[in-house]
């Protein structure tokens, strides 16, 4: 991987997406073209995902007995439950982020979208979004907090 | 039981040429794709790719994918109706 620190001119459509690759526990790679949100506090991963990563435990549904990291979180929709997962590694262009915070829930297909990237890992960058051009930049902030 | 049929079930591709991120959008439009990437820009996002799998269910895909350590997954399209998450 290069080492810049910078993904520059990245174009995207109505909304801001990004290939994204999750490395799971068990060293299985998915790679995702996912939607950032500034707007959410988790990345969330579906839970078929999750579980080819090496997480069953985002695979329990028993609502009597639900997984020791399920979270209760709040949306647009209401309430809602999901696992609390740590990915292993997140590579977005040239940075990669280790031990990074998922949900692991299924949004609805018919958005198109599946992962989506909020608060816990988007807090290591600073994001800088063109719509009128439809162009993203992201700066990776963690040497200059380091510094 | 005949082992003559040897071709993949449907929506999974063996041997499938490489066909640009734009081109797979197109030929797979309102479909759930997987492939293998073979090409990336200077941001290391996909460019190219050999398209192993399509479905209009995002679930099936995924049980054609357990074989595959290492595979990009997405929709070819955009939402068919507004968004609001």
């Amino acid at each position: 991987m290069s080492s810049s620190s910078t993904l520059a001119e990245h174009a995207f459509g109505k909304f801001p997406t990004v290939f994204v690759r999750l490395r799971g526990r068990n060293a299985t790679v998915r790679e995702f073209n996912a939607l950032i949100d500034p707007g959410v506090e988790y990345c969330v991963v579906p839970k078929v995902d999750a579980y080819a990563l090496g997480y069953p435990e985002a695979a329990n549904d028993d609502p009597i007995s639900p997984a020791n990291n399920t979270l209760t979180f709040t949306s647009y929709g209401g309430y809602g439950k999901a696992a609390s997962i740590e990915m292993a590694r997140v590579d977005l262009g040239s940075f990669s982020f280790e031990k990074v915070d998922f949900l692991a829930m299924d949004i609805p297909p018919v958005t198109g979208f599946d992962v989506v990237l909020g608060w816990s890992l988007l807090q290591f960058m600073k994001l800088e979004f063109d719509y009128s051009l439809g162009q993203l930049r992201i700066e990776d902030i963690r040497k200059k907090v380091e510094a | 039981m005949s082992s003559s049929n040897t071709a993949p079930p449907a929506g999974e591709q063996e041997g499938s040429q490489e066909l640009s991120l734009p081109d797979i959008i197109k030929q797979y439009k309102g479909k759930w794709v997987a492939l293998t990437v073979t090409g990336r820009d200077k941001n290391f996002q996909p460019t190219k790719g050999k398209v192993v799998a399509d479905d209009m269910d995002r679930y099936m895909l995924r049980m054609k994918l357990k074989k595959f350590q290492d595979i990009c997954i997405f929709f070819a399209g955009e939402p068919p109706y507004p968004l609001l998450l």
